[in-house]
């Protein structure tokens, strides 16, 4: 199931982390401490629809778990 | 595939080339998105065209090594690869006869795609990699089993 980018950031800030928007055409920064930042690819903004394979590698990268982070994302719709 | 403390610290060479390998398939969730994985570094983009996707995940590669490289750090020793699940899927696409992409026009006959990027820090390829160079046809594409590539 796909999720809006703007949804992502908001249940990555649940874990601490954020995803920042460089303001250019650069990747926008998904960051978490202690972990490498992730990049993420957005043509349509915070409005883009992020696919699950995305969503599952940046979890990985986090080594968040991937059900409680789609538990955050529809808990903070 | 081992999963790597990405805290540790590892200092890149002064220059190094590697080849990372991309996977691009359609994403299951998002009618009319391609999937590209760079498996070498675990990084995903998505793009509404398999040559979209993979500008997308060749661009992701590129701002995270230089992420990595900002803060002194080997990208190839920080992040981790892909789970062997997505290696095993591309090997099996790799039993089956690819196609170079060029050579697709039409899209909707391609069912996955695998592409290499090359990538060269601090020195010029030649002066620093002694190894065979990539294959011409380094984006292959795998068509629709049920459509032969003639017809695409």
């Amino acid at each position: 199931m796909p999720a809006r980018l703007s949804d992502i950031r908001d249940a990555l800030r649940t874990f601490g982390g954020d995803i920042e928007d460089s303001g250019g055409p650069h990747p926008f920064k998904a960051i978490l401490s202690g972990k490498r930042p992730y990049p993420i690819k957005a043509h349509n903004g915070w409005k883009t629809m992020i696919g699950d394979d995305y969503i599952r590698g940046m979890c990985r990268s986090f080594e968040i778990d991937k059900s409680e982070f789609w538990k955050r994302i529809r808990g903070t719709k | 595939m081992g999963q790597r403390d990405s805290t540790e610290t590892s200092s890149p060479r002064s220059a190094f080339v590697r080849d990372v390998v991309v996977f691009v398939s359609r994403a299951e969730d998002l009618p009319g998105e391609w999937i590209a994985h760079c498996l070498t570094l675990d990084i995903v983009a998505q793009g509404d065209s398999i040559r979209n996707a993979i500008r997308a995940v060749a661009e992701s590669v590129m701002f995270a090594i230089k992420w990595d490289l900002d803060e002194n750090l080997d990208p190839f020793e920080v992040r981790d690869r892909a789970p062997v699940e997505y290696w095993k899927k591309l090997g099996e696409y790799q039993q089956r006869p690819g196609v170079p992409l060029d050579a697709i026009a039409d899209e909707s006959c391609i069912e996955a795609a695998m592409a290499h990027f090359r990538i060269a820090i601090g020195k010029p390829v030649e002066d620093e990699d002694d190894r065979p160079s990539l294959p011409p046809a380094w984006q292959i594409a795998y068509p629709l089993s049920d459509r032969p590539s003639a017809h695409c």
